[in-house]
């Protein structure tokens, strides 16, 4: 998943960054609303928190700039002020939730995983997909009932696959949704990924989770269950 | 460009000047012109007797005879103001009244008016008013003689009455004038007394003597003193809010504090409750801010209550978009509340979020009444409600939020704060939907 977060004090940037990059996330930072304008339109973030009060154009106007340039990815917003009047103007500006400071960041992991949820069109974080089950609020993968040990790219990769069911993610998509910006990229790390997950979620070789289209990318094949 | 006077009274009294002047003239103007109308008419007739008369006392044999002694004197007297000329066809004088004697000679030689025979003409020249008739004449013989017979008389008097009567005129128009005008200035002193009185009652509401405005003010300015001291009302209520809020705030912070300063530090559980204490103020500052900022600018506009419940149901329906709220509105759109819109918008938003935070799949918003009667909206979800025990507590005015049980609280009692300053009151029930009815009743 790749983040952008839009703060201008530096100490909760850093806390939120730290928050969100140890989950293996590509999190990019801007401290002003210029900076996150441009960033917002120049990457392709899965989502976004901004601060309502930044210094140079506010957190409004930057929400209402990126919805007008067609950018669709969630928003969250982190304001100071508890007014109803505030928080009903940020999402009539465009963004999907707020969170009012101080705030756990417990609670803004759990926003934006709701965020995250909603965008994917899942109801509930929990996926059944039959032999596989995805946890994706506590980030773990059960095959058989048993917890699959997997590393923090190998997780995003596949998080960031299941959320798109059905689509076929190039592979330059999938490293810029997995690596940030001043990262080396090297397409044979995704094959390397993907080969490691396809065994480790179906070492017998019968269920082919993950697809690939030739010449395309990768597909996630397994539809989710109900009971 | 004119300066406008910043006096009310002054601008009355310019007002009343200049169309008192306007109305004087043009009534002095009718008057006089009527007058000179009537007097010029009846001088009119009276040159028409004299000519009537003259052509009584003429004679044609050969040629024109009029007796030495003429019945009116003046003609024979000099200078007397009336005079008479006959003139012939040709314009030829034929005679002339011994009085012409004083007339200039361009008068008493002007020519005849051109007229008919039986056509008489009224004109004024050089003073004079001049009365001109032709006749024809016919002689015993049975020859038509054309003659035209001219009197005239001195404008004179005629002007000199016209005069006494324009300065009559003009002493009662003038009289009246100034009658109107003191009369004017009376009724403006009176008339302007309550606004007098409303300076001097928020001169002494400014200087502290007095706390509230009268209320035996007339009907016209009656809207601006109940606002001005409901404004003042409020204004006295917020100073009280800030005031216990301060006390509330340190009070209800201090137990924390205290609370943390008496912790160990090397205890194992000291972060969970340096976290724990700290939420805990957190959530005091939040309640103390909300409840002080209520009530605040209280400008009491009616602000229309449909559109601000639909606002805040399209965000909500936002940040509850994982639980597929099924949100029913019936807010008639003439529905209004007088006051302040963030007020409502603190209640309405508090109230929502409750309801969407505990209702499982329905929220109803329901409203009635509105300024100028009682606004009824009733708030109601399909959760687990209220308790019946807790309902009293959570309404408890003025209650601290280290008093407050958790969940529904903080909202419930920012709500019941803000609704009380507008002297309304919160009703908690069960709703038909299966969870609680909030209902907030703003008079």
């Amino acid at each position: 998943m790749r983040m952008l977060i839009v703060e201008d004090d530096p100490q909760l940037q850093r806390q939120l960054r730290a928050l969100f990059a140890d989950r293996g996330w590509v999190v990019d930072t801007a401290p002003d609303g210029r900076e996150g304008r441009y960033l917002g339109s120049e990457f392709p973030f899965d989502i976004a928190i901004v601060d309502l009060g930044l210094p140079d154009i506010s957190g409004m106007e930057l929400i209402r700039g990126w919805r007008e340039d067609g950018l669709d990815f969630p928003i969250l917003v982190l304001t100071a002020r508890t007014d109803w009047r505030d928080k009903v103007e940020g999402l009539e500006a465009g963004a999907d939730d707020y969170v009012t400071k101080p705030f756990q960041p417990e609670e803004v992991a759990a926003r934006v995983s709701a965020l995250l949820r909603r965008a994917a069109g899942r109801s509930s974080d929990i996926v059944d997909y039959g032999p596989v089950q995805i946890d994706f609020a506590g980030r773990r993968v059960l095959r058989e009932g048993v917890a699959l040990e997997l590393t923090s790219y190998e997780y995003n990769t596949l998080e960031y696959l299941a959320s798109r069911p059905g689509e076929v993610i190039s592979k330059s998509e999938l490293t810029e949704h997995l690596y940030a910006q001043d990262h080396e990229r090297d397409s044979n790390v995704i094959e390397v990924f993907v080969g490691r997950l396809r065994r480790k979620l179906d070492p017998a070789g019968s269920l082919q989770p993950i697809l690939t289209v030739r010449g395309a990318g990768y597909r996630f094949a397994l539809e989710p269950v109900s009971r | 460009m004119i300066a406008v006077p910043d006096s009310i009274t002054s601008r009355l009294i310019i007002g009343s000047v200049l169309l008192l002047a306007l109305f004087l003239s043009a009534s002095g103007w009718f008057l006089e012109g009527s007058h000179r109308r009537s007097l010029e008419a009846a001088e009119a007739e009276r040159l028409r007797l004299q000519l009537f008369t003259l052509l009584a006392q003429a004679d044609y044999t050969d040629q024109l005879q009029l007796p030495a002694d003429l019945i009116e004197g003046r003609y024979n007297q000099p200078n007397s103001g009336l005079y008479a000329r006959i003139t012939d066809a040709t314009g030829k004088i034929l005679w002339l009244s011994p009085s012409t004697i004083t007339l200039s000679t361009a008068v008493t030689t002007a020519a005849p008016t051109p007229l008919q025979p039986g056509e008489h003409h009224l004109q004024r020249r050089d003073g004079l008013y001049i009365l001109a008739w032709q006749v024809v004449w016919a002689t015993g013989e049975g020859e038509e003689i054309p003659l035209q017979f001219t009197v005239m008389e001195t404008a004179e008097p005629l002007e000199a009455d016209i005069a006494v009567y324009r300065r009559n005129l003009a002493f009662w128009l003038g009289g009246s004038a100034l009658l109107l005008l003191l009369f004017q200035a009376a009724v403006l002193e009176w008339a302007l007394r309550p606004l007098r009185r409303l300076a001097g009652e928020v001169a002494a509401i400014e200087a502290g003597s007095a706390d509230q405005l009268g209320d035996d003010y007339p009907r016209e300015i009656q809207p601006l003193t109940s606002n001005l001291n409901a404004l003042l009302g409020s204004e006295r209520q917020r100073r009280e809010r800030v005031r216990n809020t301060l006390g509330d705030l340190a009070h209800s912070l201090k137990t924390p504090l205290a609370v943390l300063r008496g912790a160990d530090p090397q205890q194992p559980d000291y972060p969970a409750l340096v976290n724990e204490q700290s939420q805990q103020m957190d959530q005091i500052v939040s309640y103390q801010l909300q409840r002080a900022s209520g009530g605040e600018h209280r400008l009491l506009q009616l602000i229309p209550v449909e559109p601000l419940v639909t606002r805040l149901c399209n965000s909500l329906r936002k940040v509850y978009a994982g639980k597929d709220l099924e949100f029913a509105v019936e807010v008639p759109p003439e529905c209004r509340f007088r006051g302040d819109e963030r007020d409502l918008m603190e209640v309405l938003g508090n109230l929502l979020d409750n309801a969407c935070k505990y209702g499982s799949a329905r929220v109803a918003v329901r409203a009635e009444g509105g300024a100028p009667k009682t606004l009824r909206l009733r708030i109601e979800d399909d959760g687990a409600g209220i308790p019946a025990g807790e309902r009293e507590h959570s309404l408890l005015r003025g209650m601290r939020l280290d008093q407050l049980s958790p969940g529904q609280g903080l909202g419930l009692a920012v709500a019941a704060d803000i609704v009380e300053s507008y002297r309304g009151w919160l009703e908690i029930g069960d709703s038909e939907l299966g969870g609680a009815r909030v209902t907030v009743n703003l008079p």
